[in-house]
């Protein structure tokens, strides 16, 4: 993708909406500059605008680790499991369309569940590419037929999921110190 | 036999079902597939319909819209949690959501 002389401007203009829903949605720059074409001055410009402060530095996280831990993966596999679905009904949609949908429906569901959201949209993003690599795998669950997510290659066709068998002290922790967990 | 009170109510059921899933459709399709469970041809008729063909649709004695394809033993799965979190919203969206359960119901789309 490049910013070249050829862009159209309702193309440039499609482009700044994308990433005005990313930067909106709480995506770090680094995920809106590889969704759109906006230079990356312009990106900056943008984020200030939209959050009123500058975009925050370092590293995206990057362990898959994360996805399969009890909390993360309920989350996660929600979000997943509505990407996909959005995908096959309308494959006609980019993958960062499907992506910002899929992450509102996500939020929208977190909200009616009186629930923190876990899952940033940045981490949903690497994700997304932890399972195009083949990284992480959904497999369902023996109890209640949802979709979990998985490390990839793991020897079992079923996964017992962390809504059905939870770990006997999960939870406790978030009510004790009324603080959602953190990126 | 259904007293005519209850028949009203499904007739009300159905066009109103009907409303809304215009309503979700034209607000975004992409969404609303998902939400609505349904495709994109059900999606089109839906979209397609006037307002006097819904009230025709809806003089029945029948719902049209009926209830997920999962099965008892899933939906007991997702109930039967005695720790309350808020979980029980987000499993059952969960399960709703994943490939097994709207596989089903691509037969049966209204």
């Amino acid at each position: 993708m490049k910013d070249g002389p050829k862009q159209s401007l309702l193309d440039e203009q499609a482009n700044i909406q994308i990433a005005i829903d990313l930067i909106e949605l709480g995506a770090r720059l680094p995920v809106v500059e590889s969704e759109t074409c906006v230079s990356r001055p312009r990106l900056l410009r943008l984020y200030k605008e939209v959050h009123g402060r500058s975009p925050s530095k370092g590293l995206l996280p990057f362990s898959t680790d994360w996805f399969v831990t009890w909390k993360p993966s309920i989350h996660s596999s929600l979000f997943y499991n509505l990407y996909v679905k959005i995908g096959k009904y309308s494959p006609e949609l980019t993958k960062t369309d499907t992506l910002i949908k899929a992450y509102r429906l996500y939020h929208q569901q977190i909200k009616l569940s009186h629930e923190p959201p876990v899952l940033t949209i940045t981490r949903a993003w690497i994700m997304i590419r932890f399972f195009e690599s083949n990284l992480l795998e959904m497999k369902p669950c023996s109890t209640c037929s949802g979709h979990f997510i998985t490390h990839a290659h793991s020897p079992h066709d079923e996964v017992r999921c962390g809504l059905c068998h939870p770990p006997s002290r999960a939870g406790n922790k978030v009510i004790k110190n009324g603080e959602q967990m953190t990126e | 036999m259904l007293d005519e009170s209850t028949l009203n109510e499904i007739q009300e059921i159905n066009l109103t079902y009907l409303l809304l899933a215009q309503k979700i459709i034209k607000s975004d399709l992409p969404s609303a597939l998902v939400m609505l469970n349904i495709n994109q041809d059900v999606a089109d008729m839906i979209s397609s319909l006037k307002v006097g063909e819904m009230m025709e649709m809806s003089k029945l004695n029948q719902l049209i819209c009926q209830f997920r394809a999962v099965s008892d033993i899933h939906i007991s799965a997702i109930l039967r949690k005695d720790r309350d979190q808020g979980f029980n919203s987000i499993h059952a969206a969960l399960v709703f959501s994943s490939p097994e359960a709207s596989k089903s119901l691509d037969r049966v789309n209204i």
